[in-house]
């Protein structure tokens, strides 16, 4: 049986019919067609399919559509587009943190979640906030310093 | 450090997929949705490591609602394909020899539809006994995979040799025997290590599609555009043209995207049902069917002298190939090649025997067999100079070997490389031999790697556009950056800026061939014909500009879109007034470059690793890296430092944690929670030096450099851990089991 569901996806209503195992992740990328989200193993441990829920991070894989119901989601979408990237996603492209590619809306939502709540973290709190997204390209090291820059980026455009 | 005089090539400059790929908008293959309808596919796979099929019914899952579409092997021509050696099918016809191995596919309206019917396909199965462990495979008594391999068509490198050993590949020098019976000592020591999955985020995954005209379009997540046509069309027994490859965006590969996987039953099922279908895998099923690295066995004998030289050596190493040839072969051959070190060692044999069992077809993962091989040799280096009393890095410098060394396989090794790197590396890590414990538990280990880059030949086109902007046409997918090393390298020779270069990926209707993306060669491989194809655009430039500037071509020089006389500025013309001189008398300007086959790159590095060890729990934390890297020049140094932390990291991984586990013959770790890859948290503060001294014949001075890095990590690793607790644990990975156990019996 399907299951009629409404939320906010990156500001705009998205409405649609779902089954009830349907996951977020498959509703996003399947019925609203946002494919930026990745699905690296539907099993919570890749990060990913990482959107943030009401400003929180989680793995889209691990939630159902339905409890979406009435939520706010921001996928890598709704971060900017590529005319207009967020100071994140500016930070990332200078500073080479992004090679296949494949992790880099997951890694991306971390740090906006990560900044809101700590705009200021030091290394430590960078490691800990990404240590759910696998990355197997990069080594990890430029992304911690995209992440520092996109801090200081983000810092500097609101002064 | 090399000066650069350049434009563009030696700038950090930003990818140039960077836009798409930040705002989720690159195109992976499981992105694809074609215009109007599309089944989703899913493949049936043996849940047995060795059987043979007696049956297969697909009645019941062909009743099923929304099920429009189910293939075995009666729908295919009755064809062995292989890269190496022709012994596997797309869809298995009476014998399956891995838990994995395809036997059925079906199309469905959904996935879900597509799972069921899955379940409702019987298949009747009479198991075989499977041979999982290399050694059981030599066994006279061990069941045998592939009966018939005496018939199998070489297609390439591959050296069969009777039994399991699919191949068998050797090469020598001097009198190793007579050597160790005069050398002062004599050491032997056995190195294992586990099979490794590249891990790349992206699952596989491809799209096939029937078209009108009986010709099948497929796209795939891919690092080999080329090869991956011809084994599909092969298979379906058509001709290349008749199989359109698009490759799309690619989610990393590391050498685990080169083999066929799903793409042929996709196209089967298209055919049959008249729609596009779509494979994606599951982690699961990557994990099964993947291609991972080889686990190595290797018996290493080593003669010395008391003057600390290398007088003899021996390899002898055997190689898990898994189920089918893949690239196991291809690290077979290459083994012999490769596999004596960053050392000049007079009396020399390397023995490669790549054998099948019954696991995944092991294949090639970025550097194949070369962390492997450097584990044996760098932990000997460390063990015998700690037991003869020698200085290990004197005992190393003095038998490295020298520029213009004759490699067993007696090519001539230029640009060797080896010296500079360790002297750099000792110099960024302040690494001293009495230092290598500073304190209980803790230590330092170094190790120096030598890998050979790529050759394979490349074609490339150039065209310029009425506004004198560029194009490069190439067939080579960008797994590394490379396509922005290729925008620099025409932007370079054409004197423009980098957004006035664009760099398109074709498919394999339109695209001139390319190599494949690994190995290291497609900035040599592509590089070279992208460079020559924009020479040969430059050329026509300067013969159109004969006249107007009544100069000789080697006068001329292109500067910011004129054409001018050298010394002269005041005499140019601009490209744009060319191309319309152009236009009316030869035609559009379109530049070709190719390169063949070409020699193999010796590529070298050296790690320093510190390492802290629990001695209670065996648990090893990286505390400090430093890497340096031979790279001719670097066209990019940010490119090229990505790949170098990016190849540590991975080494880290099959360093300490990664092994794919088998247990009552079936893979036991098939997800990311129990195959564990790093995460951030395991990762430490990485140094780097890129050692820059240009390569003969790479273009602009360049080596390829996706692959060496990774070499040296374990046995950095492992001589760290050695220094620190007074233990050498032998076979990777170094699991804290492994490395408690180890403390425990020394105390
Ligand atoms: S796809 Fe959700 S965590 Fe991997
Ligand atoms: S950039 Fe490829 S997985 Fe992170």
């Amino acid at each position: 049986m399907k299951h009629p569901l409404s939320l906010n996806l990156n500001g705009d209503m998205a409405e649609n019919l779902v089954e009830a195992r349907t996951s977020l992740l498959t509703f996003i990328r399947e019925s609203a067609g946002l494919t930026g989200t990745k699905r690296g193993c539907e099993e919570g441990e890749c990060g990913g399919c990482a959107v943030l829920l009401d400003g929180r991070l989680v793995d889209s894989c691990l939630i159902l559509a339905l409890e979406a119901q009435g939520k706010t989601v921001t996928t890598v979408e709704g971060l900017g587009d590529p005319h207009h990237l967020s100071p994140v996603q500016s930070a990332f492209a200078e500073s080479g943190a992004s090679q296949c590619g494949f992790c880099i809306p997951g890694m991306l939502l971390a740090t906006t979640a990560l900044l809101d709540r700590e705009p200021d973290p030091d290394e430590a709190s960078i490691r800990e906030a990404i240590s759910g997204n696998l990355c197997r390209c990069t080594g990890y090291t430029r992304i911690v310093k995209a992440i520092q820059l996109a801090a200081k980026l983000k810092h500097d455009g609101q002064n | 450090m090399a000066a650069h005089t350049y434009n563009q090539v030696g700038k950090p400059i930003p990818r140039i997929d960077n836009a798409s790929k930040l705002a989720g908008q690159a195109i992976f293959a499981e992105d694809l949705q074609p215009a109007g309808k599309m089944l989703h596919g899913l493949v049936l796979r043996s849940p047995h490591p060795h059987a043979r099929i007696r049956s297969i019914d697909t009645a019941r899952a062909e009743a099923l609602p929304g099920v429009r579409a189910i293939v075995t092997a009666q729908d295919l021509p009755d064809r062995l394909v292989g890269r190496y050696l022709a012994d596997e099918r797309a869809l298995a016809t009476d014998t399956v020899r891995f838990v994995g191995d395809r036997v059925a596919a079906v199309a469905a309206d959904t996935r879900e539809v597509a799972q069921e019917a899955l379940g409702l396909i019987d298949v009747d199965y009479e198991q075989l006994p499977a041979v999982m462990d290399a050694f059981d495979a030599l066994e006279d008594i061990a069941p045998l995979l592939h009966p018939r391999m005496a018939e199998y068509e070489v297609v390439a490198m591959a050296a069969p040799a009777g039994g399991n050993i699919c191949s068998l590949n050797e090469l020598s020098r001097g009198d190793p025997e007579k050597a160790f019976a005069q050398a002062d000592r004599v050491f032997e020591e056995v190195y294992t290590t586990g099979m490794v999955h590249q891990a790349y985020l992206e699952p596989h995954a491809c799209l096939g599609i029937h078209n009108p005209d009986g010709s099948f379009t497929v796209h795939s997540s891919t690092q080999a555009p080329f090869q991956l046509r011809g084994m599909i069309a092969d298979a379906l027994a058509v001709s290349h043209n008749r199989v359109r490859l698009v490759p799309t965006e690619i989610g990393g590969g590391f050498g685990g995207k080169i083999s066929m996987q799903d793409e042929v039953a996709a196209l089967a099922l298209a055919r049959k049902s008249g729609y596009p279908v779509r494979i994606v895998m599951t982690r699961r099923e990557d994990f099964l069917c993947g291609t991972p690295r080889a686990g190595f066995h290797i018996a290493i004998k080593t003669g010395v002298s008391n003057d600390a030289k290398l007088i003899a050596r021996t390899l002898d190493i055997l190689l898990d190939g898994g189920a089918y040839a893949h690239g196991g072969v291809l690290v077979s051959w290459a083994l012999p090649n490769f596999a004596e070190g960053p050392y000049n060692i007079p009396h020399l044999r390397i023995t490669a025997r790549c054998v099948y069992t019954n696991k995944p077809p092991s294949s090639a993962f970025r550097a194949p067999g070369g962390p492997q091989v450097n584990f044996a040799i760098e932990s000997e280096m460390e063990r015998i100079a700690a037991e003869m009393g020698w200085d290990a890095v004197d005992f190393r410098r003095n038998n490295l070997m020298p520029d213009g060394h004759v490699s067993t396989s007696g090519a001539t090794m230029d640009c060797v490389m080896a010296p500079e790197t360790l002297d750099a590396a000792l110099a960024l890590s302040g690494y001293k031999t009495d230092q290598t414990r500073p304190a209980p538990n803790r230590g330092r280990g170094l190790a120096v790697g030598n890998w050979n880059v790529g050759g394979m030949a490349s074609a490339a086109v150039v065209k310029l556009n009425d506004d004198g902007s560029a194009t490069l046409l190439t067939g080579v997918v960008d797994l590394t950056g490379v396509h922005t090393a290729l925008a620099q390298i025409v932007a370079e020779v054409l004197d423009l800026a980098m957004d006035q270069v664009t760099v398109k990926t074709l498919d394999t209707e339109s695209a001139p061939h390319a190599t494949i993306a690994a190995g290291s060669q497609v900035l040599k491989s592509m590089g070279d014909a992208a460079l020559r194809a924009t020479e040969h655009v430059r050329e026509q430039l300067f013969a159109l500009a004969v006249e107007p500037l009544d100069a000789p071509p080697s006068r001329m020089e292109l500067h910011q879109g004129d054409v001018r006389v050298k010394g002269a500025p005041g005499r140019s013309v601009p490209v744009t007034n060319l191309l319309g001189r152009a236009m009316a008398t030869s035609g559009p300007v379109v530049g070709q470059g190719a390169t063949g086959n070409y020699k193999r790159m010796p590529s070298f590095g050296t790690h320093v690793a510190d390492v802290e060890v629990d001695p209670d729990t065996g648990q090893v934390q990286l505390t400090g890296y430093w890497a340096s890297q031979d790279v001719g020049i670097a066209v990019n140094p940010v490119a090229v430092e990505g790949q170098i932390h990016g190849a540590i990291v991975q080494g880290i991984g099959m360093t300490l944690s990664e092994e794919m586990i088998f247990h009552d013959d079936r893979l036991a770790n098939a997800n990311f929670l129990d195959y564990k890859i790093p995460s951030v948290l395991d990762v430490p503060p990485i140094e780097t030096v890129l050692v820059e001294q240009p390569a003969v014949d790479g273009p602009f001075g360049a080596k390829g450099i996706g692959e060496p890095p990774i070499v040296p990590v374990p046995a950095a690793i492992a001589n760290a851990i050695f220094h620190a607790v007074g233990v050498r644990v032998t076979s990777l990975p170094i699991t804290p089991e492994k490395l408690r156990k180890a403390i425990r019996a020394k105390a």
